[in-house]
């Protein structure tokens, strides 16, 4: 699958047409790869050092070879190779040190160059270690060749033949000279010059020179021919040599290169001037056998000297050549470093670059040098592969933006609709739940998420019923799929109510499975409406259409039945029976009486049902808790007797006749300069009526019955409130009922109508205010009434 | 590579100094000369009408080495070397005289002689022992070392007298090492660097030698 697939991705690869933008973007991103790039400045030095190298050892292999003075630079040449190659070798050791440095500290690529250049080195250490082997040993077979045996010998043989030529001439020469020296025996000391010139014209010789006794030159035929010429004076020790009777014949090399024979031998003359006389005289020799001589002499003193120079010969050959040999191996080893630097470059860069990747640096780029070669393609493909990384992850960043705005969106959405959500994942773990969910069922919910929505089963709040009741339908997905099958839809709707410490309260839960593309349930949402307030709504409204319609209806034939019940008494008294009309008296008076309660109980009902228009005065509200407290002979929180007998909701049973003289204590807590609120008198005195008589109802059976009323202003978020708090020792409301204690009929009173707190509701939302009733925690009720409080926002807040 | 290019030029820089300073024109050598093998034994100048002339006597006592190979053909080139200075207070020394002499000496196998030649003016003497040949170049009698003018403005003889400063002459003579065969110039072999020890002497203007010497006992030849 692979095979196939790789060729197309890789002609997309090199033939990408992003073109000279991604080249560009490259260049631009090609510095986030660090890697020491080597000049091509480098490889020039090291070029130009090569061929100077190179020519000056090219002159000193010329060099060794010659022995005269040309050579004089030899070992200038000499000292700037090793130096050059000192040169090449510190830059070796310091490119050793820097690799093995790299090496230790695991740099990309390290491993690899060492590895490259150690197999150069070899490669070309091998071969050149092999040529220098071979190439010393001909040296020295070439060197040893020069110096043939047969030579040698020919070569001496021809110089003494050459001597015995010589010797040959010289003896001749000797004897004419004695002859000479014989005829000069008896001249006379001013005669020898004109009788040494004569003798000399008869003979070879060139010169002649008779040195006298206090060696003193007597005669000399170069004396004659020109007067400044200076003859040749033979040295003392042939002089001496001479006189002792010891004549000498040599040969001896003149200034042209011709030879001369030199003769020197005593004269033996009688006269005194002359006695003990030396005789010189110098014959050239023939110029051509003066030439062959020299020939010979020349070929076989260059022939000694090479015999002689032939260990030094060697020894500068070789140092040549080792030079060479040394400036091969350094040059091999540097050029190794330096290519293997220079070929692992991409490679450092594409481990840099991939660890760059590795780490999430999807910016990275390597510069492509414009290589052709396999490397270069893998550079190219590398920046391919992280511009279409960089891209992805462009690309999800901006998925992941869009979802966290989605997310937030959503978030801040649920988090202002007022139904509860709770989203559930497969597992039915609580993914979220939004601050709707958390108000109705608490922080419990809060802290559930992650968990299973199961866990919150075995506690006892509102969240534990409500999970009880939804678990069957949150049930393993087999068990779902029959249960929607059953059903006949994946959604579900659930009314429930429950219970707890704020009252009880009735939910509207709708559920629904949450399915991905492929049809799989991924989770479930549960939504929750808390319908409490908006069934008590409907309650109230439906209440205050029974109340309307009651009064209506009931009030009208009530006065007829009254007036009817009146009339039969006055018509039938004088004509009845004394007996009969006791009867007759009891009974209408029951009709009264009935009646009279029918219209006090149909006038509570027009109360509730009648939507009066306020008439709002600036009201003191502490008087005017103090002068209800007085109808109830109390005033400032003193005692009275409970003097009025009327419908009360709350509070125990038991029959007012009985009861009525109960001590009554109204105990005030009024806050002092309470602001005037704007009210209707009557109507708020009606709830501060209606608040009192329910809480001394509710204390029925007692003997003291004691009610608090306090006042007090309180600084809310919305503004000022006036608060009227009402609290009674009764047994409390019952916890079901807490709910809707203000509803019409809700009461655990035998007797009353049960509108006592319903119109205290009535009354405080007609002035915009709200009304709360509470069990304390010692026992008893409370209730408290919140009005709003313009005038307060000066007065300092809570005042109480 | 910085490191690198400064290291070249380094090397370079040293290469060219050597090669100009005086020392370096006489070639390198690792080892060090035999300084017995010559000894300047005495040297005396002396002023004729015409000229300056030296006087001195230089012994040679040529290692083995040296001896096969000039019996082998090989040639030896000596060099005399003479300066005179007037040395100057807070200045340095004015050279009056630089002269170099230089004399080969050549084995000739053919005729078994040694010939002494001066290769300044081409004179030339056959010995027929080393010896005596070492001797008679040894032998250095009125070798004219030119005309010195040192009766110039301000040269030493218009202040000659008693508080005159003596002028500085120094003789040394070596074999000239370049002139050898390429293969004896091993800057490792010390065996054909011959050089003697100078012989340092003071003298006044007029050639005759004051006493004492101005010159430290530890500067004298031995």
């Amino acid at each position: 699958m692979t095979g196939n697939g790789s060729p197309p991705s890789r002609r997309r690869h090199t033939g990408t047409p992003q073109g000279d933008a991604s080249r560009s973007a490259e260049r631009r991103a090609a510095g986030t790869v660090p890697s020491s790039r080597r000049t091509l400045s480098s490889a020039l030095l090291m070029g130009l050092l090569f061929v100077v190298l190179i020519v000056s050892l090219y002159g000193l292999g010329t060099m060794a070879l010659r022995l005269d003075r040309f050579g004089r630079y030899y070992h200038w040449l000499l000292l700037g190779n090793a130096l050059a190659l000192a040169f090449i070798g510190v830059l070796i050791g310091l490119n050793g040190w820097r690799l093995i440095g790299e090496f230790r500290r695991q740099v990309a690529g390290a491993r690899l160059t060492l590895k490259l250049v150690v197999l150069s080195v070899l490669l070309a250490l091998v071969p050149v270690m092999l040529v220098y082997g071979f190439s010393v040993r001909f040296l020295r077979a070439n060197i040893s060749s020069y110096f043939d045996l047969e030579i040698e010998r020919t070569l001496d043989d021809a110089l003494e033949l050459a001597r015995e030529s010589l010797d040959l001439q010289m003896r001749t020469l000797q004897r004419d000279t004695e002859r000479v020296a014989e005829e000069l025996v008896g001249v006379e000391d001013s005669a020898a010059v004109i009788a040494l010139n004569a003798l000399t014209r008869e003979g070879e010789a060139s010169e002649m020179t008779l040195v006298g006794p206090n060696n003193r030159i007597v005669a000399s035929t170069g004396l004659l021919g020109d007067i400044t010429v200076q003859p040749d004076r033979p040295a003392d020790d042939l002089i001496r040599r001479a006189r002792d009777g010891l004549p000498y014949v040599g040969v001896d090399p003149a200034e042209d290169g011709e030879l001369y024979v030199r003769v020197v031998t005593p004269v033996y003359s009688s006269d005194a001037a002359l006695g003990h006389s030396v005789l010189q005289a110098l014959y050239p020799i023939s110029p051509r056998s003066s030439d062959l001589a020299m020939s010979v002499q020349s070929s076989y003193q260059q022939y000694r000297q090479l015999v002689f120079l032939r260990g030094p010969l060697l020894v500068s050959s070789m140092l040549t050549l080792s030079l060479a040999l040394l400036l091969s191996v350094m040059m091999a080893i540097w050029f190794a470093f330096y290519s293997a630097r220079r070929m692992m470059l991409p490679v450092h860069d594409l481990v840099e670059g991939t660890r760059a990747v590795a780490g999430g640096d999807y910016a990275t780029r390597i510069d492509r040098r414009d290589e052709n070669d396999e490397l270069g393609f893998l550079v190219g493909s590398f920046n391919h592969m992280t511009a279409q990384l960089q891209q992805a992850r462009g690309n999800a960043e901006a998925s992941r933006r869009q979802i966290e705005r989605q997310r937030a969106w959503l978030q801040a959405v649920l988090g202002r609709i007022s139904s509860g959500v709770i989203t559930l994942d497969d597992d039915d773990r609580v993914r979220s739940a939004n601050a709707a969910a958390v108000d109705i069922f608490g922080a419990e919910l809060a802290e559930l998420e992650g968990r299973p929505l199961a866990n919150a089963a075995h506690g006892s709040g509102a969240l534990a019923q409500f999970v009880e009741e939804v678990e069957a339908y949150l049930l393993a997905p087999a068990s779902a799929a029959e249960l929607t099958a059953e059903r006949g839809t994946a959604d579900w709707s659930l009314e429930l109510d429950v219970l707890d410490q704020s009252g009880r309260r009735f939910l509207l839960c709708r559920g629904a499975a949450l399915v991905d593309a492929d049809g799989r349930t991924v989770g479930r949402v549960l939504v929750i409406d808390d319908m409490t307030t908006i069934i008590a709504a409907q309650r109230d409204a439906a209440w205050s259409e029974v109340a309307r319609r009651l009064a209506h209806e009931i009030k009208n034939p009530l006065t007829p039945i009254q007036l009817s019940a009146e009339r039969l008494r006055h018509k039938f008294a004088g004509k009845l029976a004394p007996e009969d009309v006791g009867l007759l008296t009891r009974l209408t008076h029951t009709i009264e009486n009935q009646v009279s309660a029918l219209k006090s109980m149909v006038n509570a009902f027009a109360d509730y049902a009648s939507t009066p228009r306020l008439d709002l005065v600036d009201t003191d509200v502490n008087a005017l808790v103090r002068e209800i407290a007085e109808l109830y002979g109390n005033a400032g929180g003193g005692v009275g007797r409970e003097n009025a007998a009327g419908e009360g909701v709350a509070g125990g049973g038991g029959s007012g006749a009985g009861e009525a003289d109960a001590e009554v204590r109204i105990e005030l807590d009024l806050a002092p300069e309470l602001p005037l609120v704007p009210l209707d008198m009557p109507r708020l005195r009606q709830l501060v009526h209606n608040l009192l008589k329910n809480a001394l109802e509710a204390q029925q059976g007692r003997s003291i019955r004691v009610v608090r009323v306090a006042t007090r202003v309180v600084r809310q978020r919305g503004g000022a409130m006036l608060e009227i708090v009402t609290r009674d020792d009764g047994p409390g409301f019952a916890p079901e009922l807490l709910n809707r204690v203000f509803e019409p009929y809700v009461t655990s009173k035998s007797r009353g109508t049960g509108l006592g707190l319903a119109i205290v509701r009535k009354i405080v939302e007609e002035h915009d205010g709200s009304i709360r009733a509470e069990n304390v925690a010692g026992g008893g009720a409370s209730v408290t009434v919140s009005l709003p409080c313009p005038s307060a926002l000066g007065v300092r807040g809570n005042a109480a | 590579m910085r490191l690198a290019g400064i290291a070249l030029v380094a090397f370079v820089c040293l290469v060219l100094l050597q090669a100009t300073t005086p020392g370096g024109a006489r070639g390198m050598a690792l080892g060090a000369p035999e300084v017995n093998a010559i000894v300047v034994r005495e040297a005396a100048l002396r002023r004729t009408p015409s000229a300056w002339r030296l006087d001195a006597r230089v012994d040679f006592e040529l290692p083995p080495e040296v001896r096969t190979g000039l019996d082998s053909g090989v040639p030896l080139e000596f060099v005399l070397e003479l300066t005179l200075r007037e040395p100057r207070r807070l200045r340095p020394d004015r050279v009056l005289l630089d002269i170099e002499r230089r004399y080969g000496l050549v084995y000739y196998e053919l005729t078994r002689h040694y010939r002494v030649r001066s290769l300044d003016d081409g004179t030339a003497r056959n010995y027929r022992s080393l010896t005596t040949a070492l001797e008679g170049l040894g032998t250095l009698a009125g070798v004219s070392l030119g005309s010195l003018d040192v009766s110039a403005p301000g040269g030493p003889a218009e202040r000659d007298g008693a508080l005159a400063p003596p002028l500085a002459a120094r003789l040394a003579v070596r074999l000239d090492h370049r002139a050898l065969p390429l293969p004896l110039q091993s800057p490792f072999d010390a065996t054909w660097r011959l050089a003697s020890s100078p012989l340092i002497w003071t003298l006044r203007a007029d050639g005759t030698v004051p006493e004492p010497p101005p010159f430290p006992e530890s500067e004298r030849p031995s």
